[in-house]
């Protein structure tokens, strides 16, 4: 029931993982396609600055992003994406093992409108998602 | 523990204090800054990771996992095992990690402050050790 309300009341997505592990990056591509999430691209970037790069250059519908990164981490992205005017309105799930109170709280402050904590059932993926858009 | 590699890697833990990892084990290394700071390690077959990953990654078999997938599947357990410990410990604080790494000379249980043993229902043990010290700022 639940990946019919998805397929039938969500658009297409573009998604961006953003994770420095290429086996979280390939887990969470598959989660998406396995939950039912529909999407028309996935991309993926192993950091903070990566995921900038490729939204400056191809627009996103949904980022899913770790937080401790080399180079950029995900609270420095989320900080620029802040700043720039055509990221301000992406949304970001916070996807991560550090799920105490104080970093939800500060991710969420920096901008962040979903989070979920690792280890995830397939099903918090979707559910998460579908919170975050409103579907 | 057992959730997350029940929840993630479709695997039974069982804590059994005589599983010990065999010769042929990797062990990773993640150290972590908050309160308190040290260094976790994990340590565990080869075959039990090839296992793993396998189901992680939603592959057929184990025999299509590559030795930088296994190598990354370890890294890639030991990272959200110990991010999944220091939550619950830490529930108001958080923390950072660094970046998890093979290294032989991860904690094991010789000095730990904390170790557990656990058996594998896909066969193999897995070990996990935490040791508390304070660290240099990272520099990243």
């Amino acid at each position: 029931m639940a990946n019919e309300s998805m397929e039938a009341g969500c658009r297409e997505l573009s998604v961006l993982i953003v994770d420095d592990s290429p086996l979280m990056r390939s887990f969470i591509r598959r989660i998406l396609t396995v939950s039912g999430v529909r999407t028309k691209d996935v991309l993926e970037a192993g950091d903070g600055q990566d995921a900038l790069d490729l939204m400056d250059k191809s627009p996103v519908d949904l980022v899913l992003s770790d937080i401790n990164m080399p180079r950029m981490n995900g609270s420095e992205m989320l900080k620029r994406m802040s700043a720039t005017p055509s990221m301000r309105t992406i949304p970001v799930i916070v996807v991560s093992t550090d799920a105490t109170r104080q970093r939800m709280d500060t991710m969420q402050q920096m901008g962040a409108q979903g989070y979920i904590r690792k280890p995830f059932q397939p099903e918090a993926l979707r559910c998460e998602i579908e919170r975050v858009l409103g579907v | 523990m057992p959730d997350v590699l029940e929840t993630m890697f479709f695997a039974m833990a069982a804590e059994s204090e005589q599983a010990r990892a065999g010769d042929d084990a990797l062990s990773v290394r993640v150290c972590f800054r908050g309160s308190p700071s040290g260094c976790f390690g994990l340590k565990t077959d080869r075959s039990t990771l090839s296992t793993l990953g396998a189901a992680f990654l939603g592959k057929l078999s184990e025999d299509e996992m590559t030795p930088a997938e296994v190598a990354q599947t370890a890294c890639e357990l030991a990272n959200i095992v110990c991010g999944s410990v220091l939550s619950e410990a830490e529930s108001d604080s958080g923390f950072d990690l660094d970046e998890p790494a093979i290294d032989p000379g991860a904690p094991d249980e010789n000095g730990s402050a904390y170790s557990a043993f656990f058996e594998l229902d896909t066969g193999g043990a897995l070990e996990i050790h935490f040791r508390f010290a304070e660290l240099e700022a990272n520099p990243s």
